[in-house]
């Protein structure tokens, strides 16, 4: 009898063990995740003053969009609380998927060396956010999951501030299809 | 955006890889079995008639070892076959590594980049054959290193949304275990091919006919022959029956990949306008290539010998499929592209060349020049505290102090003068930017140090517009070339600005008829351009391709 509740106490403290290890896991994983979109959110901040001030003088019309960019851009980098800082990164992710798709209509803009290299730098930061926001995405919804599944909630609220974190989200804006007028 | 393939696809891809792989082990343990058996005889023979009959006697036991050398030889030849480096067959296939500092190869390194993330294949070396035709493939050797290239001109030709669509077929290659399976495939028949040419010349093969055993020789030649033909020929058959499958797995996973099958049956459709003739492919690495290499008359037929004899199904079917998906057709595909192409043509034909002005330098006690802004870029002689006056208002102030050349001397700080000297005027050539790379230019004669790859760069692209008068002067020059043919010995030939090497003097081809200076060190193949040469083969190349166009 005592063999037998030794066992068991044995393997309720290794499932313990395991289920705090993936936990450990994951919120390293998830860290190391978000320092990769961080990379390129940095490198996107660099280059939105540079593209602004390049498309400025041919999207006339779009003044608005390019003040509103540059007012997303300042949110971003001055907001400490994640939250909100995502909530404008996704912003910033929607107001240039739509300048990106009007860019089609300005024929000058093409022949403009510099604006081009832009594109083709914004573009593919925007991919690399685009792969490193679904892997972090994944890592949190794991994450997550342990936290709220019983009985590894339990764990996580025994043994350390083990806390739900926030997905980076596709806005609402980024979602909406650009209207082209012809 | 280049995404990634469900897992299940994946595996289904990379097991049926695995499968022929196996198949294709089985068979060379075989032929290798057969192969030895009768080596072994006939060295048997060459050794005497009492010992060949004493092995008679023995025959299982020598069947054995025979067998056994036979297999050991097999696994070699196939783990040799598998492990052939990366670099070695780029070196092979031409390719070199992208350029950073190149804006066509920028788009092109961040496309590959983009395909790892997606792939989870890490690294993806990008890499370019420096030819102005249209091709693209991807290689990955037995170390599991991988590599995704194209040809300048699918560079030049392509867009950043078809391009993607290439990598994403390349890239598809790669998750399904295709490449390695052709790359394997490839090195094997290239070892069935030098056991063949072993039977046919070796110097080995004459001494031992002279030999006592030269009857026996005599009848196993041709058999050993045969036998390493037919071993070739079935590698080739099993690869080539699953390859034309493999291809429009290939098309339909960069579908998955990219989203975008009308991108994807545009860039088709574009590289299949120029794949052919453009570069030189080893044989056995033409279906490494989304669109084969080699001019073969089965890859556009359909039916039973050409689905067993050919890499690649027809474009026409290739296509068929894309526009099905992309719901289009190939009259439209057609009229888009060429709406494209006269656009980007037209728009830098509005170039207005201002006149610079000049100045003369006091250069060692003397008054030389008058030089352009340009010229006194290169010339190190000039510098800052040097005196110049200018041609327009006879003023002599320093160098330094005119706001002009003080730009200039600031250029040349940021090491825009190159250390090479230009080989005939011997001043220091300048980098200047050229179709979306650099040439080294000399700001005297003109002339310009293509590095081994740039030439063919500039060819394939089209960013620098010609006027009518510039184009018609080319071409009326090239008539009175074929008048009166030049004789290349009339110019003292030149060394080589980058490695010192003799230059030779050579036509480019024979469609332009330009004498150009090609240094003949194999690992420099620098090109020097006299002054306007370069703009003559541009305007001469694609004053043809409009011409091949309209008919």
């Amino acid at each position: 009898m005592m063999w037998f509740f030794l066992i068991v106490l044995a393997s309720v403290v290794l499932y313990v063990v395991s289920i705090y290890n993936k936990l450990i896991r994951y919120r390293v994983e998830s860290e190391n995740s978000w320092s990769q979109i961080d990379v390129q959110l940095k490198r996107r901040h660099d280059l939105i003053p540079n593209l602004v001030e390049t498309v400025k003088g041919y999207m006339q019309f779009e003044k608005d969009t390019l003040t509103k960019v540059m007012d997303a851009r300042a949110k971003a980098t001055g907001s400490g609380d994640m939250q909100s800082r995502m909530k404008a990164e996704g912003e910033i992710s929607g107001l240039l998927g739509r300048l990106m798709a009007i860019w089609e209509n300005y024929p000058d803009l093409k022949a403009n060396k510099n604006a081009m290299q832009l594109q083709e730098e914004l573009t593919t930061t925007e991919n690399r956010i685009g792969y490193t926001r679904g892997h972090y995405n994944d890592v949190i919804a794991n994450y997550n999951a342990l936290i709220e599944q019983f009985p590894s909630n339990h764990v996580s609220r025994m043994f350390g501030p083990f806390q739900k974190k926030v997905f980076f989200e596709i806005p609402e804006v980024e979602k909406e299809v650009p209207k082209v007028k012809f | 955006m280049i995404h990634s393939l469900p897992a299940e696809t994946v595996l289904d891809a990379r097991e049926q890889a695995e499968r022929t792989t196996r198949v294709l082990f089985v068979l060379i343990l075989i032929i290798y079995a057969v192969f030895f058996n009768l080596i072994f005889a006939v060295v048997l023979a060459c050794l005497g008639k009492h010992f060949f009959f004493f092995v008679v006697k023995k025959f299982w036991l020598f069947n054995t070892i025979a067998t056994a050398v036979a297999f050991f030889t097999g696994v070699v030849h196939f783990l040799l076959a598998r492990k052939r480096s990366l670099n070695e067959i780029l070196n092979q296939l031409g390719a070199i590594s992208s350029d950073k500092s190149d804006e066509y190869h920028k788009v092109f390194i961040n496309i590959v980049h983009e395909a790892e993330a997606a792939t989870g294949i890490r690294p993806i070396l990008p890499v370019v054959i420096p030819s102005a035709g249209c091709n693209a493939f991807s290689v990955e050797d037995g170390f599991h290193s991988s590599a995704i290239g194209v040809t300048e001109g699918t560079l030049a030709r392509l867009d950043r949304s078809e391009l993607t669509a290439v990598v994403s077929h390349e890239a598809a290659h790669l998750v399904s275990g295709d490449s390695r399976l052709a790359t394997t495939v490839s090195n094997i028949l290239g070892i069935f091919d030098r056991l063949r040419s072993l039977f046919t010349k070796s110097k080995l093969w004459q001494v031992l006919s002279r030999t006592k055993a030269s009857v026996f020789l005599i009848l196993a030649r041709p058999f050993l022959w045969f036998l390493a033909t037919l071993g070739r020929f079935i590698t080739n058959f099993i690869y080539m029956a699953i390859s034309r499958k493999r291809e429009f797995l290939a098309d339909a996973n960069a579908v998955d990949m990219c989203k975008d099958p009308l991108s994807f049956a545009e860039a088709l459709y574009k590289i299949s306008q120029r794949y052919r003739g453009s570069f030189d492919v080893p044989k056995g690495f033409a279906s490494l290539f989304i669109l084969t290499p080699q001019i073969s008359r089965l890859d556009e037929e359909r039916g039973f010998f050409a689905n067993l004899f050919s890499t690649h199904p027809p474009v026409a079917d290739r296509l068929k499929k894309l526009m099905t998906w992309a719901k289009t057709d190939v009259i439209t595909i057609k009229r888009d592209l060429k709406n494209v192409s006269t656009v980007g043509i037209e728009k830098n034909l509005i170039e207005t060349k201002e006149e610079s002005p000049k100045f003369f330098a006091h250069i060692k006690e003397k008054w030389e020049g008058p030089f352009t802004p340009l010229q006194i870029l290169a010339l190190d002689t000039i510098k800052p505290s040097t005196f110049v006056c200018s041609v327009n208002d006879d003023k002599i102030v320093r160098a330094g102090d005119d706001e002009l050349l003080l730009q200039l001397f600031i250029k040349r700080m940021s090491s825009v003068v190159s250390q090479n000297r230009c080989p005939r005027c011997n001043v220091p050539l300048v980098e200047m930017p050229y179709e979306g790379t650099f040439t080294l230019h000399c700001n005297f004669c003109a002339g310009d140090l293509l590095k081994y790859g740039v030439l063919e760069k500039v060819i394939a692209r089209k960013d620098k517009g010609f006027s009518a008068g510039e184009i018609e002067n080319v071409k009326t020059w090239r008539k009175l070339q074929r008048v009166n043919i030049p004789v290349i010995d009339n110019f003292p030939n030149i060394r080589c600005p980058i490695c010192n090497t003799q230059m030779a003097m050579v036509f480019h081809s024979m469609l332009t008829g330009v004498i150009i200076d090609r240094c003949l060190n194999k690992n420099c193949r620098a090109v020097w351009c006299a002054g306007g040469e370069l703009e003559k083969i541009q305007i001469l190349v694609e004053e043809a391709e409009k011409a091949a166009a309209v008919k």
